[in-house]
Order: structure tokens, then C-alpha cells, then sequence
């Protein structure tokens, strides 16, 4: 995903070399995205072309108090260039869980979701 | 799961309790092969908003490389891009086989002085965390 921006805007900076920095940052963006906190990755063996399945289960968390926050923890995967995002996400939008999947491409940006669920905490998800 | 004559996966995700299933079906780009898997904790707010329960554990975790069950092939390493909360990633914890991320909740965030509104628009850039950004704000119109 797009990479957080940290940058502090400040009004004596033109807008046209900010523009171009924006889309400079873009061009190079790519996973593990600004954004991530913790994270395992995976080192799949040389003698394997690709992954064909990847399966795994967990409980929803409880829920958080109310807020504007959203999040998610969420297992997926890339190719070797890590441009093309394969993801199950749990999101927690301020007040609910959800749950659907989502490919998130880096080059051409592109993005598509499947339909979302509301998810209650304690219970169960099965990704694959 | 990777279909070979399409050259494209399907996701599927299910509420086990309720038989509930959200999925699609991904084309590879340009052939590409998906060889990196990676369990992420996302969104960088302050601690206080994250669940109190301080754990998320990926459990039954399998995996298979072309074709063949690679589960145990696989290194799993943890990492931190952006830290914060004292997120970690922890490999076989609680139970061999096992990845949890553990948070904790009372601890001071460097993201404690910024605005939800501020907080929206440095977590709401893209993908997931960007359509639920839009949504909100299609509510509030």
C-alpha cells in the first residue's frame, strides 16, 4: 500500500517540486508499505517456482473503545517485487470488525475488494 | 489458491461461525509468481485505540509450493517497518507453527498529538485503509 507521508508541508516550499516528490515517492513505493508495524515475512525455497496455497485462521479481536482509528491485521502475499498485493483483511473502522479480501497493485495503482462483511470479536476467519 | 490454466488466485475469506464468504478472483500481472508471504499488523495510530487484548495469533498456518505442502519449508522472520505501541511480530508463539503480533496499549505513541483528522490522511492514502476513508466520508454527506 501507499506509504504513510510524514512530510511537513510547509508554504515557502513550491507546489511544483512537491508534486514532482509525490510522484517520485510513488514510483518507488512498494511493500512492506510505510504503515506496517510488526510483521513476519515468509522465505519460501529456491527449488519452488510460486506459492499455490496459503491458508490461515484467527480470532477477531476485542473490540477497541470507540475512535476514528482503523486498522487491521491481515496475512498475504507478493511476488519477488513486492508490487502486487494479495491480502484477507480484518479492518477495525472506530467502532466495528469487518472482513474481506483486497489486491492492492503498485504499477498501474489499482485496487479491488471483494464484499465486506461485519465480523464480531471472538469469532473465527479463515483466509486463504 | 493459485489457478494454473487462468494464471490467477482466488481469496476467499470465511467467518467459520456464521459460513460467511467474501472472495475474488486475482489475475496475475504479466505472470507474475507470488512467492513472499508476509502477517502484518497495519494503521499507525496511538495505542490507546488498538484492541485491549494486546495479541492477534495466525494459527493453522499451511502453505503449498507448486502444489506441494511447503509449510515446514518455509522461514518465517519478524520485522518492524514502522514502530510503534511496541507492536512484534512473534514466530511459533504461543504454540510451534504459530504467528502472533502483540501490541501494547498503555504505552506513550509518537502518534499521540496528531489529529484523527491528520491520522486520516496519513493512514488513508491507499487500498484498504483509503475505501474506508471514502466510505466514512459518503456517510457523512
Amino acid at each position: 500500500m501507499v506509504p504513510s507521508r510524514k512530510t511537513v508541508h510547509s508554504s515557502a516550499t513550491p507546489a511544483l517540486p512537491q508534486q514532482m516528490l509525490a510522484l517520485v515517492m510513488s514510483a518507488l513505493a512498494q511493500d512492506p508499505a510505510g504503515g506496517w508495524m510488526a510483521y513476519a515475512v515468509g522465505k519460501m525455497p529456491s527449488k519452488y517456482a510460486r506459492i499455490t496455497r496459503l491458508e490461515m485462521t484467527w480470532t477477531v479481536g476485542k473490540d477497541a473503545k470507540p475512535s476514528k482509528a482503523f486498522y487491521s491485521p491481515w496475512f498475504g502475499m507478493d511476488p519477488d517485487d513486492n508490487l502486487n498485493l494479495v491480502q484477507p483483511v480484518n479492518p477495525w473502522g472506530g467502532n466495528a470488525w469487518s472482513m474481506y479480501t483486497e489486491y492492492f497493485q503498485w504499477r498501474p495503482t489499482h485496487n479491488s475488494n471483494s464484499k465486506q462483511y461485519k465480523v464480531n470479536a471472538g469469532e473465527t476467519l479463515h483466509g486463504s | 489458491m493459485y489457478n494454473k490454466n487462468e494464471d490467477s488466485y482466488l481469496l476467499s475469506q470465511q467467518i467459520v461461525e456464521t459460513g460467511a464468504v467474501s472472495s475474488q478472483t486475482v489475475p496475475c500481472q504479466d505472470g507474475k509468481k507470488y512467492t513472499i508471504p508476509y502477517i502484518v499488523y497495519e494503521k499507525l495510530f496511538p495505542c490507546g485505540d488498538y484492541p485491549p487484548d494486546g495479541i492477534v495469533t495466525f494459527r493453522n498456518i499451511t502453505a503449498e509450493c507448486d502444489g506441494v505442502d511447503c509449510t515446514k519449508d518455509i522461514v518465517w522472520e519478524a520485522k518492524v517497518k514502522d514502530a510503534n505501541c511496541n507492536m512484534a511480530a512473534r514466530i511459533d508463539y504461543p504454540q510451534p507453527g504459530e504467528i502472533s503480533i502483540t501490541w501494547d496499549t498503555s504505552m506513550p505513541s509518537a502518534y499521540d498529538g496528531l489529529s484523527y483528522d491528520d491520522l486520516e490522511a496519513l493512514n488513508g492514502q491507499s487500498g484498504w485503509g483509503k475505501s474506508l476513508v471514502q466510505s466514512r466520508r459518503q456517510v457523512e454527506i
